[in-house]
C-alpha cells in the first residue's frame, strides 16, 4: 500500500505530461489536486495503521522488488514508514494538496497547455520527494534528492520567458549537484565501509560501534559528506544561495518547495540517520554551528529585503539554520517538530504573499503596498497568523517548536548557540512585522508607482475561492499544529516527541530514560520561555514602532550605517564572491583554457571545406600540410613517447 | 656470417636513407621513386632472412604494384587540380625528436634484453609451407582478409564513381 | 567435425552474409527501384542474434582462434542490438538524404561483422583484421555524404589517423610475437604468467604500443583528438553507431588482453589506465562544456563516457568487470538514441544539429524532445535510468577495490556533465522557437526503434538485475 502514497502522483504527472494538451483546464487541475488527496488519504490511512501497532515496533515496510543485486551488495526498492517517516508524509501529501488546490486559482491565467505542464511538473514533484521521504535506504533516497532537484529547476525556470527565472532555475540545479556529489561519495563511502546502504541495517551496525568521540573517523567523513549535500538541498552556509533566487517561479511553487518539500529534505535525512549521527559528534557540532550561523545571517539579510517573497525566502534559509541547529544538538525530535510547523505558517505566508502578489498584478515590492488590510482581508487574517506563529508569540504553533530548540540548546550549554538562536528569533519577529506592516498597514503607496494599470482600489479583489480555502486551512494549521507537541514544562506530554522517538533508535534498541525534561529541567525551560515570548513581542512592537509610527527612524538608522545597510541589502556579496571565485574561473578554464587552448588552437583545424569532391579532397590535403592531421599524429606520437618512456626509464 | 651482418647494415643504411628523402624530398613525383627504393631495400631485409617468398612478393606488390598506382594518382590528381602538388614537410625538428625519442626508448629495450634468434624450422618449400598453413592453421584470418578487401573496395568505388 | 568446428563464427558470418547479400540486390537492382535492403540487414542481425543465443554456455572455438565465450557472447549481442538500431534510424535517414542504399547497409554491416570479430578474438592477428574491417567500413561510412565537404574532410582525417594508430598497435603484436612466439591469446597469455617476474622490458613495450592501439579507438586522452572532429562531420545516424559499436568492440577486445594475458602485469598498466581514465574524464567533460553544436558535444560526452569504462577497467574486481558490461550496453542504447533523435531531427540542407537548433522543440515535437530528454538525463546518470546504475555500478567498484580517486573524479566530472546535458533540456523546453523551422517527418520504423532505446533505459534502470546477473554470469567464464 506504501508504494501507492508517491504512485498517485506520479499517475498525475504521467497523464498530464501525455495528454495535457488536450486536456481542458478543470480536467488537468482537477487530476492533478484529486492524485494529491488521494495520496493523503492513503497516507492518513497508513499511519493509522501504524499508530495502532505497539509502541517500538512501529514499522510498516514494502519491498518492492530486489533493485540491484550484485555479490554481496544487494539494494532493494523498498518504501518504509516509521513515525518520522510518517510525519513526513502527512506534511507533504497534506500541505502539497492544499498548494495544488491554490495552484487552480493562481495559475488560471495560463493556457491550457502550460497550466497541465505546471501541474504535471507538480506532481512529479510531490512524487519525488514521497519517494525520498519513504525510501528505505540511500538510493532510494537518492532518486527522490535527485528527482526533486530536476523538479526545482524545471518549475523554478517555469516562466523561461524572464530570464532571471531561468537563472534562478539553472543555479538552483548547479548548487544542488555541487551538493549531490558529496551526497555521492558519502553514499559510496558508507556502502563500502558498512556493506549496506539500509537505514535501519546501517543504524544497527553504527549503534554497535562506540561514538567517534575526538577521533574524526570514517562515519564522521560519511556523514559530514552527507551533511553537505543536506546543505544543498536544504539551503544552508555555503551552498544557500539558490533558495532566496527561487522565488522566481510561481508563488505556489516557492510554497511547496520552501514549506512542504525539497528544503526539508536536508533535516529529514539527519534525523533519518541519527543513530549515524549521533556516532560523528564532530559532523555534529559542525552541523549546529553551521546551522546558527545561517540562521543569524539569513536573518539579517532578510531584515532589508524589499521584495516580499524574497523576505520570506530569507525567513526560510534562518528557520532551517535552526532545524539544523537543533539536528546538531541531537534533539532530533525538536528540529523535525520545527520543521513540521514551520511547513504550515510557511506554507500559510507563500501562499498569502501570493494572494497579494495575485490581487496587485505582479507586484512585488513592498514599498508599493501597504495599506492593503481592509481590502484583502481573508489575505491578511491569514497572513497575520502566520506571521505570529513564525515569529514565536506564545500558544500559536512556531512558539513550541522554536522554544524547544532553544531550550535543547541551552540545555547542551552551548550558550553561545542559544544566543544566536535567540537573536535569530528577534530578527524574525523582527523583518516578519516588517513585512505586515508595509504591506498591509499604513497608506496605500501603489498610486505613486510607475505603472498603475491596475491602481484603482475597486480593482483589488481578495483570494479567490480556492486560493482562501487553502489560506484558511492552513491559518487553522499555524495556530494549532503545535499542540502535537506541548512540552512537559506547561503541563503537556510531548506526543510528538514520544511519537518520534523510536526513529532515532537504532532498531530494537531500548528508549533511553528522558525525562530529564519532566523533572528539575522545568524551571529552567519556563524561564527560558518567558524570555524568547518576550523577544517574540518584543520584536513585533519594534518593527511596529519603526515601520508605522516612525518610519524615518529606519531610514535615518540606514543613512547611519550605509555600509552595513548596503552590506545586507546586498546579502554579504556572496553571490558576486562566488562568481568571481568559482563561477568565471571554471567558465574560462573550459571555454578559454582547455577548449580553445589545447583543443581548438593548437590542434582542431576548424572544419569549413569548400564544395566539389576533389576539391574537398585537396582541401583537405592541403589542411593536412598545413595543421590540424599533423597535430593530431604529432600529440598522438607524444603520448607513445610518453607512455613507453613511462615505463622504460622509471 | 661478417657478410650477412655487412649486408644487412648496408641495406639498413638505405633503407633509412630512402625512407627520409620520401618524408623530405619537396617533390612528390621523387618521393615516390624514393619510396619504391625503400620497398626494395625491404625485400632485401626479407631475402637476407631467407624468407625468398616474402622477398618477391614484397617486390611484385609493393615496388612493383603500389608504386605504380600511386604515381598514376599523382599524375591524374595534378591533372584535376591543374597544378603541381608539392609537399612540403614543416616542424621537421620536432618531429625528428620525438621519434628519436622513440627509436631511443625502443632500442634501449632490446638492448637490454635482446630477443631469442628464433629461427623457426623451415620445410623445404617455403612457398609450399605459407601456402599449407594459410589454408589450415590461418585460413580464418586469410578469409577474413577477404572481407576487408571488399569493404575498402567498395569504400574506393564509392568515393571514386561519378554522382548518378 | 568441420561443422562444430566453425560454430563461434556463425554470428559473424551471418553478419557477413546478410551485407553480401544486399551488395548483390543493389547490383542488380533496376534503376529507381526500391528495395528493402535494411530489412535484409536486419534478417541477419536477427540470424546472428538467434545463433548467439544458442551458443550461449558452450565456450565454442573455431580455428583456434575465435572464442565464442559468454563475455563474447554479450558483447556481440549488444553490438547486433547496436547494429538494428542503427539500421532502423537510418531507414528515414537514406531516403531524406539520398544516401546510396546499397553500399551503405552493406558497410554497416561489415562494420558490424568486424566488431564482432573483434569482441571474439582468440588471436591478436584476428583482433588486427577485425579492427580494420570495422575501421575501413566506419571510414567510408564517416564520408557517405560525398556532397558534405564538412563529412569527406571527418572520414580523411579519421582514415589518416587511423592508419596511423594501427601502426602502433602492429608494432606492438610484433613484439608480443617476437616474445612469446605466438599471437594466440592463451599461448601469450601463459609466457606472460611465466615472465611475470622477468622483468623484461620488452614486455612493457609490446604492452604499451598494444594499450596505444586500443586506446585510440575507445578515444582515451590523449588518442582522442580525432574523436570531435570525425563525429562532428560524420551524418548523426552513423557517428551514433561508431560511437557506441567501434566503443563496444574496441573495449571488449582492450578487456580481453588486458585482464586475460597481460593481468599478470597489472600492476604495470593499471596505474597508466588509471591516468588515462582519469584524463579522459576530466577533458571530455570539462570541454563538453564549451560545445554548442550538439554532435560536438555528445562527441566529448562519448570521450568521458569512454574514461568511465576505463575506471571499470582499472578497478577489475567481479564488480567492475560486470560493471563495464553493463555500462557498454547503457551506453550503447542511451548514445544511439540520442544520435538517433539528432539523426532524425536534420533535413537534407541542413543538419540542424545546432544547440540553438533545438529551441523550443517541446513545442514542435513533444515527443522527440522527451524522448531526448530520457537520453540526456541517462546520460547524465540521473536516477532511475540505465546510466545511474551503470555509473553506480563503476564507482562502487572503483570504492571497493581502493581506488577513491578514480571515484571522486567520476563522481565530479559526472556531476559537471549534467551541466552541458542539462542545457539541452533547458533549449528544448525552455525556449521559444525563434524561427518555424518545419521538422522533418519521421518515418514509423525509426520511430518504433527510438520507443524501444527509451523504454530498454528506463527498463535496465528500474529493473537492472537480470541483466546485470547476466553480465557478472558472462564475464564470470572467462576472467
Amino acid at each position: 500500500m506504501l508504494a501507492l502514497i508517491p504512485l498517485f502522483p506520479l499517475l498525475g504527472f504521467l497523464v498530464n505530461a501525455a495528454l495535457g494538451r488536450r486536456l481542458r483546464k478543470t480536467a488537468s487541475g482537477g487530476l492533478a489536486c484529486a492524485v494529491m488527496v488521494a495520496s493523503f488519504v492513503v497516507a492518513m490511512l497508513s499511519v493509522g495503521e501504524l499508530a495502532g501497532m505497539a509502541e517500538g515496533a512501529r514499522v510498516i515496510e514494502q519491498t518492492v522488488y530486489t533493485w540491484i543485486a550484485s555479490g554481496d551488495v544487494v539494494l532493494d526498492l523498498t518504501f518504509r514508514l516509521d513515525p518520522l517517516a510518517a510525519v513526513m508524509i502527512l506534511v507533504v501529501t497534506g500541505i502539497g494538496a492544499l498548494i495544488h488546490i491554490y495552484s487552480t486559482a493562481y495559475m488560471h491565467e495560463e493556457t491550457d497547455g502550460e497550466y497541465a505542464r505546471y501541474f504535471s511538473y507538480l506532481n512529479l514533484f510531490a512524487a519525488f520527494m514521497l519517494v525520498l521521504v519513504l525510501g528505505g535506504n540511500f538510493l532510494v533516497l537518492f532518486v527522490g534528492w535527485e528527482g526533486v532537484g530536476l523538479c526545482s529547476y524545471l518549475l523554478i525556470g517555469f516562466w523561461f520567458t524572464k530570464t532571471s527565472a531561468a537563472d534562478a532555475g539553472k543555479k538552483a540545479f548547479v548548487v544542488n549537484r555541487i551538493g549531490d556529489y558529496a551526497f555521492v561519495l558519502g553514499m559510496l563511502f558508507l556502502l563500502v565501509r558498512f556493506g549496506t546502504l539500509d537505514f535501519q541495517r546501517l543504524a544497527s551496525v553504527v549503534a554497535a560501534l562506540p561514538p567517534e568521540a575526538g577521533a574524526f573517523g570514517a562515519i564522521s567523513v560519511a556523514t559530514l559528506l552527507l551533511f553537505i549535500g543536506a546543505t544543498g538541498k536544504s539551503a544552508q552556509i555555503p551552498l544557500y544561495t539558490w533558495l532566496p533566487d527561487a522565488m522566481e517561479g510561481p508563488t505556489p511553487v516557492s510554497a511547496l518547495i520552501h514549506a512542504a518539500t525539497m528544503v526539508t529534505a536536508g533535516v529529514y535525512m539527519i534525523g533519518r540517520n541519527a543513530v549515524l549521527f549521533s556516532h560523528a559528534p564532530g559532523t555534529l557540532l559542525i552541523v549546529a554551528i553551521v546551522g546558527a550561523v545561517t540562521a543569524l545571517m539569513a536573518g539579517t539579510i532578510g531584515l532589508v529585503q524589499n521584495d516580499i517573497k524574497r523576505v520570506l525566502a530569507y525567513s526560510t534559509v534562518s528557520q532551517l539554520g535552526l532545524m539544523f541547529l537543533a539536528m546538531g544538538m541531537g534533539a532530533f525530535g525538536a528540529g523535525i517538530f520545527h520543521l513540521y510547523t514551520h511547513a504550515f505558517f510557511k506554507a500559510l505566508l507563500f501562499l498569502g504573499s501570493g494572494a497579494v502578489i495575485h490581487a496587485l498584478h505582479g507586484e512585488q515590492d513592498i514599498r508599493r503596498m501597504g495599506g492593503l488590510k481592509r481590502l484583502l482581508p481573508v489575505t491578511y487574517w491569514t497572513f497575520l497568523i502566520g506571521s505570529l506563529a513564525i515569529a514565536g508569540v506564545p500558544f500559536l504553533s512556531g512558539f513550541f517548536s522554536k522554544d524547544e530548540i532553544l531550550y535543547e540548546t541551552f540545555a547542551a550549554g552551548h550558550w553561545i548557540l542559544w544566543t544566536v538562536a535567540a537573536v535569530t528569533s528577534l530578527l524574525t519577529a523582527t523583518y516578519m512585522f516588517r513585512l505586515v506592516c508595509l504591506t498591509f498597514h499604513g497608506e496605500r503607496r501603489e498610486a505613486s508607482s510607475p505603472a498603475p494599470s491596475h491602481a484603482a482600489a475597486s480593482h483589488l479583489h481578495d483570494a479567490p475561492p480556492a486560493m482562501a480555502l487553502a489560506l484558511v486551512v492552513l491559518a487553522v494549521g499555524s495556530a494549532l499544529a503545535g499542540y502535537a507537541g506541548v512540552p512537559h514544562a506547561l503541563g503537556g506530554t510531548n506526543p510528538l516527541g514520544a511519537w518520534l522517538a523510536p526513529s532515532f533508535r537504532a532498531p530494537g534498541a531500548n528508549p533511553v530514560a528522558e525525562l530529564a525534561e519532566g523533572s528539575g529541567a522545568a524551571g529552567l525551560e519556563l524561564t527560558l520561555m518567558a524570555v524568547s515570548s518576550a523577544i517574540a513581542i518584543g520584536g513585533i512592537a519594534l518593527a511596529a514602532t519603526v515601520w508605522l509610527r516612525r518610519r524615518q527612524l529606519a531610514d535615518a538608522v540606514a543613512a547611519r550605517v550605509p555600509g552595513l545597510y548596503r552590506l545586507l541589502l546586498n546579502k554579504y556579496y556572496v553571490d558576486e564572491l562566488y562568481d568571481a571565485a568559482v563561477v568565471t574561473p571554471i567558465r574560462v578554464g573550459s571555454a578559454e583554457g582547455l577548449w580553445r587552448g589545447v583543443d581548438v588552437a593548437v590542434i582542431d583545424g576548424a572544419v569549413n571545406g569548400t564544395a566539389s569532391l576533389v576539391a574537398a579532397g585537396s582541401g583537405a590535403l592541403r589542411r593536412i600540410q598545413t595543421g590540424s592531421v599533423r597535430a593530431y599524429a604529432g600529440s598522438m606520437f607524444i603520448g607513445v613517447v610518453v607512455i613507453l618512456g613511462y615505463y622504460l626509464w622509471r | 656470417m661478417t657478410g650477412d651482418v655487412l649486408a644487412f647494415w648496408g641495406l639498413a643504411l638505405l633503407l633509412v636513407g630512402s625512407a627520409l628523402a620520401v618524408v623530405l624530398s619537396k617533390n612528390l613525383f621523387h618521393a615516390v621513386l624514393w619510396l619504391a627504393l625503400a620497398l626494395t631495400g625491404t625485400a632485401g631485409v626479407f631475402l637476407l632472412l631467407e624468407a625468398e617468398f616474402l622477398a618477391a612478393i614484397q617486390l611484385l606488390l609493393y615496388a612493383g604494384g603500389i608504386v605504380t598506382i600511386v604515381v598514376f594518382a599523382i599524375v591524374v590528381t595534378e591533372r584535376l587540380v591543374g597544378e603541381r602538388i608539392s609537399q612540403t614537410s614543416r616542424r621537421i625538428a620536432g618531429g625528428a625528436v620525438v621519434a628519436a625519442a622513440l627509436l631511443g626508448l625502443i632500442v634501449s629495450a632490446i638492448v637490454e634484453r635482446p630477443l631469442a634468434p628464433a629461427e623457426p624450422s623451415i620445410g623445404a618449400d617455403l612457398t609450399r609451407t605459407i601456402g599449407e598453413l594459410v589454408q589450415t592453421r590461418f585460413v580464418l584470418p586469410f578469409e577474413l582478409l577477404a572481407v576487408l578487401m571488399l569493404a575498402a573496395l567498395m569504400g574506393a568505388v564509392y568515393f571514386a564513381r561519378p554522382d548518378d | 567435425m568441420f561443422s562444430s568446428g566453425i560454430d563461434a563464427v556463425v554470428p559473424m558470418l551471418c553478419v557477413t552474409l546478410a551485407a553480401l547479400a544486399v551488395m548483390g540486390a543493389e547490383a542488380f537492382r533496376a534503376r529507381g527501384e526500391q528495395l528493402p535492403l535494411g530489412g535484409l540487414g536486419v534478417v541477419g542481425l536477427v540470424g546472428a542474434a538467434i545463433s548467439a543465443v544458442l551458443l550461449w554456455n558452450r565456450n565454442a572455438v573455431s580455428f583456434g582462434v575465435v572464442v565464442a565465450d559468454n563475455f563474447g557472447l554479450f558483447v556481440t549481442l549488444v553490438l547486433l542490438l547496436v547494429a538494428l538500431l542503427t539500421i532502423m534510424f537510418s531507414s528515414t535517414v537514406v531516403r531524406r538524404d539520398g544516401l546510396p542504399a546499397g553500399e551503405y547497409y552493406a558497410l554497416v554491416l561489415f562494420a558490424t561483422a568486424g566488431m564482432i570479430m573483434m569482441a571474439t578474438a582468440n588471436d591478436l592477428l584476428v583482433v588486427f583484421i577485425a579492427l580494420e574491417i570495422l575501421s575501413i567500413a566506419v571510414y567510408v561510412l564517416t564520408g557517405i555524404r560525398r556532397d558534405d565537404s564538412r563529412a569527406i574532410e571527418a572520414a580523411f582525417k579519421y582514415f589518416l589517423l587511423g592508419a596511423f594508430s594501427s601502426a602502433f598497435f602492429l608494432y606492438g603484436i610484433a613484439f608480443t610475437y617476437g616474445l612469446a612466439g605466438s599471437t594466440r591469446l592463451d599461448r601469450v597469455g601463459t609466457y606472460m604468467a611465466a615472465q611475470s617476474m622477468s622483468g623484461n622490458p620488452l614486455i612493457l613495450v609490446a604492452l604499451g604500443l598494444l594499450l596505444v592501439g586500443f586506446a585510440f579507438k575507445i578515444s582515451a586522452v590523449p588518442f582522442h583528438m580525432w574523436t570531435p572532429d570525425a563525429y562532428e562531420g560524420a551524418p548523426a545516424v552513423v557517428t551514433g553507431f561508431m560511437s557506441t559499436g567501434v566503443k563496444a568492440a574496441a573495449f571488449a577486445a582492450f578487456a580481453r588482453v588486458f585482464l586475460s594475458v597481460f593481468e599478470p602485469f597489472s600492476g604495470e598498466w593499471a596505474p597508466l589506465v588509471w591516468l588515462l581514465a582519469a584524463a579522459t574524464m576530466i577533458l571530455g567533460t570539462v570541454v563538453g562544456v564549451a560545445q554548442s553544436n550538439l554532435k560536438r558535444m555528445l562527441a566529448y560526452s562519448s570521450i568521458a563516457h569512454g574514461g568511465y569504462l576505463l575506471v571499470g577497467l582499472v578497478a577489475a574486481n567481479q564488480v567492475g568487470k560486470a560493471a563495464i558490461l553493463f555500462y557498454l550496453l547503457a551506453y550503447a542504447v542511451t548514445n544511439l538514441a540520442a544520435f538517433g533523435v539528432i539523426a532524425l531531427l536534420g533535413t537534407r540542407e541542413a543538419a540542424n544539429d545546432e544547440l540553438r537548433d533545438y529551441a523550443g522543440l517541446w513545442h514542435t515535437r513533444p515527443a522527440l524532445a522527451a524522448l531526448m530528454t530520457v537520453c540526456l538525463l541517462s546520460l547524465g546518470g540521473l536516477p532511475p535510468t540505465a546510466g545511474f546504475i551503470g555509473k553506480w555500478y563503476i564507482f562502487s567498484a572503483a570504492v571497493s577495490a581502493g581506488y577513491y580517486g578514480l571515484a571522486v573524479i567520476g563522481v565530479l566530472t559526472s556531476v559537471v556533465s549534467v551541466f552541458f546535458y542539462l542545457r539541452v533540456v533547458v533549449m528544448m523546453y525552455m525556449t521559444d522557437r525563434p524561427a518555424a523551422i518545419a521538422p522533418p517527418p519521421v518515418s514509423a520504423v525509426a520511430m518504433a526503434a527510438l520507443v524501444a532505446s527509451i523504454a530498454a533505459i528506463i527498463a535496465l534502470g528500474i529493473l537492472p538485475t537480470p541483466v546485470l546477473d547476466f553480465a557478472a554470469q558472462s564475464i564470470a567464464t572467462i576472467f
